[in-house]
């Protein structure tokens, strides 16, 4: 089996946002690689940076205040800076889609379920009415929408939750898009539809090939949708390797503390070890990026004081797995 | 929905009847006597006696009431005290301009006004958005009559494109109509844009804020349909609310203007009741201004309902 191909790079990519005390850096050199027709997890705290790296793939940054001050993204080759905006919006809905987080305020509450797929759809493919309708009906069915010829016509409001963010991942992929950037898709969803969902992103990534880079703050998503995985950590990526390895044996005390703060059903019954949960103390500080050390060296319970003034290189730390942390020799073989 | 406007449509009648009991007594405590001026500087107190007699002023308040109110409900409004013509065959025959004048200038206010708060809210905060809403501000602060004469002043005088006062009706031809009616329906519209410019821009910048707009975009949609299909139509319920109210102003507007450019609609026609105490008139005028704003008002809600698919009535 050849190595798979790379489809969307992100490059140093860094954004900041400017604020009345000045600006703020979101995402700080970010790089990562989407392969063809695989699930890429990002992962992180709120803020960490994560949604604004995937609105900055489809240039969809507010401008102001945001700003893609560095980096490139790039499409199967072409580097996405070096388009217009026109040629820019035949790369998003077509080429590149996204699905968000909250379905009920990320549809328009107006208009109806086949207005807002077919636009995609009309926009991109065209064709006659019957067409796009067919299309419509095709991609309704594709994520098991029950009554398709029902729902068509029906405005997001008289959806459930789950169905509604069928419906935004039916309207992500009414084009047939390589890559599907989805933003946290199940956050807003109680515990069984999430599963629902994250079964049906798996499904049509086995079925149509299409790369998913998924967003989330949730390790357990992690652990069963991704193939490999990026963490984010105040605008910076601070670790990233193929999901069994990286949950397995995780080589940043900031992945650790994410899995410690993770409900784990096996934990209570091995005796003697602690039923309790384990939190990451204090929050996010602003403009973490812009710390000459490790970011994440405040709330780190193996920083010294090289950690606060000097930041880490990644280092290789596995099989595609690096790390950027001082003290990645010292978490190997704790286990997490 | 039909229900909905039955009810809604019953429910004016107290509303126009308060107004009539208002209007009616606020005339009626008003100083000043029609059968004074009728009867000119010259009468003596007999002559002016044997006039309110005859226009049953003299009777009492109560009975005056009812035998207007009556006569409402046989669609009769009364007659003119000054002319003896039945008051709505006078409002009949001023009809025309005034109408056209409304709708002209809502159509010039809200062709001006729904670009421009667009606009302002897409690039919020640059000179287009500064410039719009300064516009807006001298919109509110300017009177029609001021911005009346320097638009005749400019247009009709120097650039003498169109004719400085007076009204052609339509059945005398389109274009003299038009280049009539383009310079008062321009001034007020003008005007009444500030409002509905103002509440546009607002209203887009709260939905311009919200996640469906991003979704729009994400699916490569170009900014003029995420603009107009997708923000607009969100934003419409309360740019339509100020058109509905806008209307409201028109009215009062309609009154000024009519006056500047000697157009002989109801505006004048209340003007010149008022100026002779012609009672009649004044009353049927009001009240058929307050008819037009209960039904506006009504038209607006029923509205929402094609504008929101949420709303059920």
């Amino acid at each position: 089996m050849s190595a798979p191909k790379p489809l969307l790079q992100i490059d140093g990519l860094s954004v900041e946002f400017s604020a009345r005390a000045g600006s703020v850096s979101a995402v700080d050199d970010i790089s990562l690689t989407l392969h063809e027709g695989e699930i890429l997890a990002v992962v992180g705290e709120s803020g960490s940076g994560k949604s604004v790296t995937a609105l900055s793939a489809l240039r969809l940054i507010p401008d102001p205040p945001g700003r893609i001050v560095a980096g490139s993204v790039s499409l199967d080759g072409i580097d996405l800076a070096t388009l217009d905006e026109a040629q820019m919006r035949r790369i998003r809905g077509k080429e590149m889609a996204m699905i968000f987080q909250d379905p009920m305020s990320s549809l328009n509450p107006i208009l109806t379920v086949g207005q807002q797929i077919g636009e995609a759809i009309s926009l991109h493919q065209g064709g006659t009415k019957q067409d796009v309708r067919d299309r419509i009906l095709e991609v309704l069915e594709l994520v098991r929408i029950p009554q398709a010829e029902l729902r068509i016509d029906q405005y997001p409001h008289e959806l459930s939750g789950g169905m509604r963010q069928r419906i935004m991942i039916a309207m992500a992929l009414s084009c047939n898009p390589r890559v599907l950037l989805a933003d946290e898709p199940t956050t807003a969803l109680d515990v069984t539809i999430q599963a629902q969902i994250l079964a049906l992103l798996r499904d049509l990534r086995a079925r149509l090939g299409t790369a998913i880079l998924l967003i989330t703050h949730d390790l357990g998503v992690v652990a069963e949708n991704a193939d490999r995985v990026v963490v984010m950590y105040g605008g910076r990526k601070v670790e990233e390797g193929p999901v069994e390895l990286l949950i397995g044996a995780p080589r940043h005390p900031y992945t650790r503390g994410l899995l410690g703060s993770m409900p784990n059903l096996d934990q209570a019954l091995v005796p003697g070890r602690q039923g309790r949960l384990t939190e990451i103390q204090g929050s996010v500080p602003i403009n973490a990026a812009r710390l000459p050390g490790c970011g994440f060296a405040a709330r780190c319970p193996f920083a010294d004081d090289h950690c606060v003034a000097v930041r880490p290189p990644f280092v290789r730390v596995g099989d595609g797995h690096i790390s950027a942390c001082w003290k990645h020799d010292e978490l190997e073989g704790i286990q997490p | 929905m039909i229900d909905y406007v039955a009810r809604r449509t019953l429910a004016t009648i107290p509303v126009l009847l308060l107004v009539a009991i208002i209007v009616f007594s606020l005339l009626y405590l008003a100083p000043g006597d029609p059968a004074a001026v009728l009867a000119g500087d010259q009468a003596t107190a007999e002559e002016i006696a044997r006039i309110r007699a005859t226009l049953g002023l003299d009777q009492s308040f109560l009975t005056r009431f009812f035998q207007w109110g009556g006569g409402i409900l046989r669609g009769d409004l009364g007659v003119s005290v000054f002319s003896g013509k039945p008051v709505t065959t006078l409002i009949a025959q001023r009809l025309e301009p005034t109408i056209a004048l409304t709708f002209m200038s809502l159509f010039f206010a809200v062709l001006i006004a729904l670009p421009l708060g667009v606009l302002a809210a897409w690039k919020a905060d640059s000179w287009l958005d500064k410039g719009a809403m300064g516009f807006a501000v001298l919109g509110f602060s300017v009177p029609v009559f001021v911005l009346a004469y320097c638009l005749i002043f400019i247009f009709s005088v120097q650039l003498k494109l169109f004719p400085i006062q007076g009204y052609k009706p339509i059945a005398a031809g389109f274009g003299p109509f038009l280049s009539h009616m383009i310079l008062p329906s321009f001034g007020l519209g003008l005007l009444n844009a500030a409002l509905i410019a103002r509440t546009t821009r607002a209203a887009m910048l709260e939905v311009l804020r919200q996640d469906y707009i991003r979704t729009a975009q994400a699916k490569g949609l170009s900014t003029a349909r995420v603009l107009i299909g997708h923000a607009l139509k969100n934003a419409a319920i309360p740019i339509v609310t100020i058109i509905g109210i806008s209307f409201a102003m028109l009215i009062s507007g309609v009154v000024v203007t009519e006056t500047v450019f000697n157009i002989p609609g109801v505006g004048r026609l209340v003007v010149d009741a008022i100026l002779r105490r012609d009672y009649p008139v004044i009353q049927g005028v009001i009240l058929l201004f307050s008819l037009t704003y209960v039904v506006v008002n009504l038209l607006v809600d029923l509205s929402y309902v094609l504008l929101d698919p949420r709303i059920k009535l």
